[in-house]
């Protein structure tokens, strides 16, 4: 089954019925496809108000839309699985497949978690277009040194899940928002 | 083709509960029509199983034809293999004056036959029927990576993307080139 015999109504219509998560893993297979979903999808991607880097039920980050099926890529620290390595700007990180979700995980080395969240996000602001905002959900726990809130771009909402020790998380993202003044801390 | 349309009950109801009015309406006697694809046989199909079809509803209300006349003219569609013809009729058929389900699971697997149907349904105009062939090849990909995603689709890679641009940027020159020296030897 060849796509491009498709007629372009038709394409955009198998796009159109595509999950957010899938759209964004088919958008490396080339050049010339990543550009057809942009410019096939460009309603639906401006339609969202917002990307939210949170937790899943099963505690783990994840990326999603805010809407059912709106799931994009889920981190995981371990992954012993079947994978597939994808260059993500400029940076090449290790993927795998949920089972059970069928939703892409992105291992997250903690060493590196900083770069590859930032470049997964330099990759979705270009995808889904610089009018989304984003939203950076947390937890705070009291063993922890850092909040870690990384400072992306359309970064507009942060909101941190307080795990104990209240005084000590809301020290530590007065520090933080001191620091970032370009984020709002909601 | 057997037709297939769904037999109304000319009984009328011993307590009617619609307004008498309705009741009394006459019945209009339901037409039919005739289509073919490549296999050249012949479907005969209500005209309300192709009111499913913008493309031939648009050619049943410009032509007006008689039940002869409709006999006498199938509508000839030699671009759709006669079973996929088949398919779509039993479609039309099957949701004639019914609202349409949101999920359809009785569309072929087999990836060809899918792609063939998509084609023919597009053609035919058949909206929701278009909707829930192009949801089932969009199903073909969930969850796949990228390079899965290549194989199922045939999708090309960037480097296979440029060769044939360049390809056919050569190959205009070179119909242009052609052009160029034909005109100058019609010119002597």
């Amino acid at each position: 089954m060849k796509l491009s015999k498709y007629p372009l109504l038709v394409q955009n219509e198998i796009l159109h019925n595509m999950k957010y998560t899938d759209l964004f893993l088919m958008s490396f297979v080339s050049k010339k496809i990543k550009e057809l979903i942009k410019s096939s999808q460009a309603l639906r991607f401006q339609s969202i108000n917002r990307i939210v880097y949170g937790f899943s039920v099963n505690g783990l980050p994840v990326v999603y839309v805010p809407c059912p099926g709106g799931r994009i890529v889920t981190f995981v620290k371990q992954w012993d699985k079947k994978g597939f390595q994808l260059n993500i700007s400029e940076k090449l990180i290790d993927f795998g497949i949920l089972e059970s979700s069928y939703c892409p995980v992105a291992f997250l080395a903690p060493s590196d978690q900083e770069s590859i969240i930032r470049s997964l996000h330099d990759y979705f602001l270009d995808f889904f277009g610089n009018t989304v905002e984003y939203c950076w959900n947390t937890k705070y726990n009291p063993d922890q040194e850092e909040l870690f809130i990384p400072q992306l771009g359309n970064l507009t909402a942060c909101s941190i899940q307080n795990e104990g020790g209240y005084g000590q998380s809301l020290k530590k993202s007065a520090a933080f928002f001191d620091k970032a003044p370009v984020v709002t801390g909601q | 083709m057997s037709s297939t349309e769904q037999g109304t009950s000319s009984a009328a109801p011993a307590e009617p509960t619609t307004a008498p009015e309705s009741a009394a309406a006459p019945e209009v006697p339901e037409s039919f029509y005739y289509v073919h694809g490549k296999d050249k046989v012949v479907h005969k199909v209500s005209a309300g199983a192709l009111q499913h079809s913008a493309l031939i509803h648009g050619m049943i209300s410009n032509l007006g034809y008689t039940e002869e006349q409709a006999k006498a003219n199938p509508f000839p569609f030699e671009n759709i293999d006669g079973d996929i013809l088949q398919m779509v009729v039993d479609w039309c058929n099957q949701h004639k004056g019914k609202p349409t389900p949101p999920e359809d699971t009785n569309l072929p697997k087999q990836k060809e036959k899918l792609f063939d149907l998509v084609l023919a349904v597009n053609y035919l105009e058949i909206k929701e029927l278009l909707t829930y062939c192009c949801k089932q090849v969009a199903m073909m990909v969930k969850g796949k990576s990228p390079e899965e995603i290549r194989e199922i689709w045939m999708i090309p890679t960037d480097a296979e993307d440029e060769a044939a641009e360049k390809e056919a940027k050569k190959r205009a020159g070179k119909e242009a080139a052609g052009e160029t020296a034909a005109a100058a030897g019609d010119a002597k």
